[in-house]
């Protein structure tokens, strides 16, 4: 298989900008692209990675600076021929001596140098933080080769519109008529539990995912060590399995001999043939090995022969494009398929369309992106912020350096070189800003690291690589330039007889005071929009952790049980199963501290939900009515109790109707109550499962109906469930402590194991903790906005105590004579403040129509939080209004404190 | 250089790769020669300025091919040394073999 060995890796994204930037706009750009990625390509495989990226860059570089600078000498010499050199000698000496004079002037001042430097990296830091996330997490492109170009392809049922698995023969059917994909793989996407002995440290429970012929050449991902799965290891004696980085390193200490070593489970023996690189994350990240689809022969023999595996929902299926193929056109071509099918195959396929999804939005889910683009709206604003407080810093220092300007200009220093030099004073700045920042945002990205237990997609991989470090610089410099233009321009209109003039500095300058008081209320504006937004995602938050979740979280240990295949009677009563269980809740309840116990197909919702039904005495369904998505778990009918679910009406299960004689029976919620019998009582009702089912199916009875659980997100209403008991092989046990449930994870545990040795219980958790799971992208963001916006409004109220105590300074004399007219102390300090509350108040009006305009962008992530909520927006208000007074309280103090005396005297 | 258009030493060589290469030149492999003939690293900046260079003077040509897998479909700009282009070399050629004549001796042992 040499499709295997396909380069998965991809050329630094910068470096091919910049030389796509620095070649003319013409076939030549495109060729010499495919050059550069045709070395890569080939580095990558005949060296290593980190050496095809360096050779990269360099070639890069050499293109840009070539074809750059080649540019600018052509007009160089067609100007003055052979200057170019002079000049370039000349430029090089004015920017040292520029950066001389940097220097210089920053050290005489080392606290103005500080407070700009700290605020800068602030915003700096903050930036190249979310940036290094965003990079990570949505602008890196998935780790298989040409990953724009795969997708995943659901099953549609078409009644429901909602996507499922889909069954192999269906799969082989799309395969062989598809002309838009050019290669599609199979793989179960719900990994398996197997119980491996690698001789080494004794058992352990693996995740393993059963992958179909040509899974990996379909990825382009080849095996970091060995080799991948090829054709042939599907007929093969030996069983073969491809394990992850992460296993290699933990079970067999990341040396290379362990290709050819073996793992074992259920009495089979799995021979190790490759490794997978650690970025390798299908179909989940911890997935830890992958081995054929036919090591469960059964399974394999069925799905490829049996034509009722038709109707099916086992395999989920991957897709490469054509290169001229696009998502749409696939997705039309796709529908044909389907619908030719539905005729030819109307037992099992009336009801299948065909979706197409992008892997990359697959792999991402369709929150991350958004809300990670809001967080770096949210970032850009802190560093305008940060930006304009240095701005405002480097105004007022101007004002008291304009005596010095003046002295330049009158020796005859150009307002060119002027402006330069305030331009480079910044930059200089801004390099070690970006230095502090860049602490700042390693710091940061580790903190956020450690959220990448929390089930957020590729979060782990976040690190600061020589993009975030471009980055920092970029925008360190950006803010520089952008701080530094204001005080630069003003700096060059200095008139020297006027500045010259004694007294000159005390004057209030007018123009640089009406700019630095724009620049404060700018400041105030931006702080008060990610206040806003804050507050409401905080409200949203508070919204999610109050929300009724339908049962009593606390205290309550989730398990996970896996019972092998033995227990599997082949009968539909699975009364092996049954009995496993009856004893493992009557050992558990034997424990102290234990209050109850019961188990459920699923605790949490994560399938896709699929079943139709006929209901009794209605009518049924035309093809395209959309029916509700409804959902059928068992459980063992403890359940409700441990969980303390409220029931509403009727009975709950009993452990008598577990009887394989006993009528069927279900409990439904109340979403199901309201959506298939609205207005009537539905215990006592009847339905069928299936969705045109004949006589010979038994009638379901709903004898009960309890309270909505949140069993898919905290942040999401229920959808139809109905509970009818049952045990599979696959259970969540839930048990209710008295205590702390994680005291008796371990005694639990070890009462399984004695039970029964080969099925020891694994993803033990406390409810609470997966629940929090569930909403951690949103606790992420709402702490994170939280403290853009704390820092926003840090920086901002700085910029306004800055601008008022500098106009106590300057106007110390005009205080004096006001006192010494018959101003009282109150009345000057009432002056002051309410200089400071105008401020803020021209703040607050920009500001709140800018909230109201993000409050419509976020809607999305608000969770029954109205976009202008007017609880956030009283409280943004009075926020502000303290804590500008606050601030200001002591420069007004001051002023009120002035002796007209002294004040008139040193005037 | 008397005469015929200038021709730099690197412009030489490259010339001289393409001619090696035949149909098979362009970019990577014209780089590739370059390293394993005159083992010389080449700069990619200036191969490819030097490319644009010989075009303009119109010694070499090129034509599109199409991209192969491993340059991402990407194209490929095949080079060929054009009739002025041989030419030039020939003169080049001729300017240094005038320019050796006679001084075998005294170059003899550095040549080796």
């Amino acid at each position: 298989m040499t499709d295997d060995r396909a380069p998965r890796m991809r050329p630094p994204r910068l470096a091919t900008w910049l030389v796509r930037r620095a070649l003319p706009r013409d076939a030549r750009a495109a060729s010499v692209a495919g050059d550069l990625l045709e070395e890569f390509n080939r580095d990558v495989e005949t060296r290593s990675a980190t050496v095809a990226t360096g050779r990269y860059w360099r070639h890069a570089l050499s293109i840009a600076a070539r074809y750059a600078f080649g540019r600018q000498r052509a007009e160089h010499s067609s100007v003055h021929n052979g200057t170019a050199a002079r000049r370039s000698a000349t430029l090089l000496g004015a920017l040292r001596e520029d950066l001389r004079d940097a220097r210089r002037s920053l050290f005489k001042h080392p606290g103005f140098a500080a407070v700009a430097v700290l605020t800068l990296a602030v915003g700096v830091g903050a930036n190249t933080a979310i940036f290094s996330v965003l990079q990570a997490v949505v602008l890196r492109d998935l780790p298989y080769h040409q990953a724009d170009r795969l997708a995943v392809l659901w099953t549609l049922k078409l009644g429901q519109n909602l996507p499922d698995n889909s069954s192999y023969l269906n799969f082989r059917d799309w395969k062989a008529q598809s002309r838009t994909f050019e290669d599609m793989a199979v793989y179960r996407d719900r990994v398996q539990e197997f119980f491996a002995e690698t001789g080494r440290q004794g058992p352990e429970r693996i995740h393993v995912a059963l992958v179909g012929p040509g899974f990996f050449r379909l990825l382009g991902a080849p095996a970091l060590l060995g080799r991948t799965l090829e054709p042939a290891d599907f007929d093969a004696d030996q069983q073969a399995v491809v394990i992850s980085h992460s296993f290699w390193r933990q079970r067999f200490g990341g040396t290379t001999d362990a290709i050819g070593k073996s793992v074992d489970h259920d009495g089979t023996r799995y021979e190790v043939i490759g490794v997978m690189a650690p970025d390798f994350e299908l179909p989940t990240a911890d997935v830890q090995a992958w081995t054929p689809m036919s090591v469960q022969p059964e399974l394999w023999r069925r799905l490829q022969q049996d034509p009722r595996s038709r109707a099916g929902d086992l395999v989920a299926v991957l897709g490469r494009l054509n290169p001229t193929a696009t998502f749409e056109s696939a997705q039309a071509e796709l529908d044909t398929i389907a619908a030719r099918l539905r005729d030819e195959y109307p037992d099992t396929n009336a009801e299948s369309g065909v979706l197409i999804e992008p892997l990359t939005d697959h792999v991402l889910g369709s929150r991350t992106a958004p809300a990670l683009w809001l967080l770096f709206g949210a970032v850009g604003f802190v560093l305008l912020i940060a930006c304009a407080n240095v701005a405002n810093l480097a105004l007022a220092r101007g004002a008291t350096r304009r005596h010095e300007l003046s002295i330049r200009t009158a020796l005859g220093a150009n307002k060119l070189r002027l402006v330069r030099q305030a331009l480079t004073e910044n930059l200089v700045l801004a390099v070690l800003a970006a230095s502090v920042g860049l602490l700042f945002a390693w710091l940061v990205a580790t903190a956020l690291r450690t959220w990448a237990a929390s089930g957020l997609p590729r979060l782990e991989t976040v690190r600061l690589d020589l993009n975030v470090f471009l980055f920092a610089l970029l925008v360190s410099l950006a803010s520089g330039l952008i701080a530094g233009v204001l005080p630069a321009l003003q700096s060059s209109t200095v008139n020297p007889v006027d500045a010259l003039r004694e007294g000159g500095a005390r004057l209030a300058g007018g123009r640089g005071s009406r700019l630095r008081h724009g620049l404060v209320i700018a400041e105030l504006a931006l702080a008060v929009v990610l206040l806003s937004g804050a507050g409401l995602l905080i409200r949203s938050f508070v919204r999610v952790q109050t929300v009724d979740r339908g049962f009593d979280s606390r205290h309550v240990l989730l398990l996970q049980v896996h019972l092998p295949d033995r227990y599997d009677d082949g009968k539909d009563d699975a009364a092996q199963r049954v009995a496993y269980f009856r004893e493992a809740f009557e050992r558990i309840l034997g424990l102290p501290g234990v209050a109850a116990a019961g188990a459920v197909t699923d605790f949490f919702i994560e399938r896709n939900v699929d079943s139709l039904t006929t209901i009794e005495g209605q009518p049924r369904r035309r093809p395209n009515d959309p029916a509700p998505p409804l959902l059928r778990d068992w459980v063992i009918p403890g359940y409700f109790e441990a969980m303390r679910i409220p029931l509403l009406q009727g009975r709950p299960l009993r452990d008598s109707d577990l009887d394989p004689n006993a009528p069927p029976v279900g409990v439904i919620n109340e979403t199901m109550a309201r959506a298939f019998w609205p207005g009537e009582s539905p215990v006592g009702k009847r339905l069928k499962w299936g969705a045109n089912v004949g006589a010979d199916t038994p009638w379901t009875t709903v004898v009960g109906v309890v309270a909505d659980m949140r069993r898919r997100r905290l942040d999401e209403a229920a959808i139809p469930y109905m509970f009818e008991p049952g045990v599979s092989d696959l259970m969540d046990v839930v048990v209710r402590t008295v205590g702390d449930p994680d005291a008796l994870r371990d005694v639990i545990r070890a009462e399984l194991r004695a039970l029964e040795p080969t099925a020891p219980p694994y993803g033990v958790v406390t409810v609470e903790q997966r629940l929090w799971e569930t909403v951690a992208l949103r606790t992420l963001q709402t702490l994170l906005l939280g403290a853009l916006a704390a820092a926003a409004l840090i920086l901002a109220v700085i910029g306004v105590y800055g601008i008022i105590h500098q106009s106590v300074v300057t106007r110390t004399q005009e205080i004096g004579i006001r006192m010494a007219l018959g101003a009282s102390a109150s009345s000057v300090l009432r002056m002051i403040l309410s200089g400071a509350l105008g401020l803020a108040a021209a703040g607050l009006g920009l500001g709140l129509i800018g909230s109201i305009a993000l409050g419509r962008t976020i809607s999305s992530f608000l969770y029954e939080t109205s976009p202008v909520d007017p609880l956030v927006y009283a409280a943004v208000v009075a926020l502000l209004l303290i804590v500008t007074t606050v601030a200001c309280l002591a420069p007004a103090r001051r002023a009120a404190r002035v002796d007209p005396i002294t004040a008139l005297r040193y005037a | 250089m008397p005469s015929a258009p200038s021709l730099g030493e690197f412009e030489q060589l490259v010339l001289l790769a393409i001619l090696r290469l035949g149909v098979d030149a362009y970019g990577v492999t014209i780089a590739g020669e370059l390293e394993r003939r005159a083992g010389r690293r080449v700069s990619r900046g200036a191969l490819y300025t030097t490319l644009e260079r010989l075009e303009t003077k119109g010694l070499v040509r090129w034509r599109i091919s199409a991209g192969t897998r491993e340059r991402g479909g990407l194209p490929r700009r095949c080079y060929a040394v054009s009739p002025r282009g041989v030419a030039t070399l020939r003169a080049a050629r001729e300017v240094l073999q005038r320019m050796w004549k006679g001084l075998d001796d005294v170059l003899k042992e550095s040549t080796s």
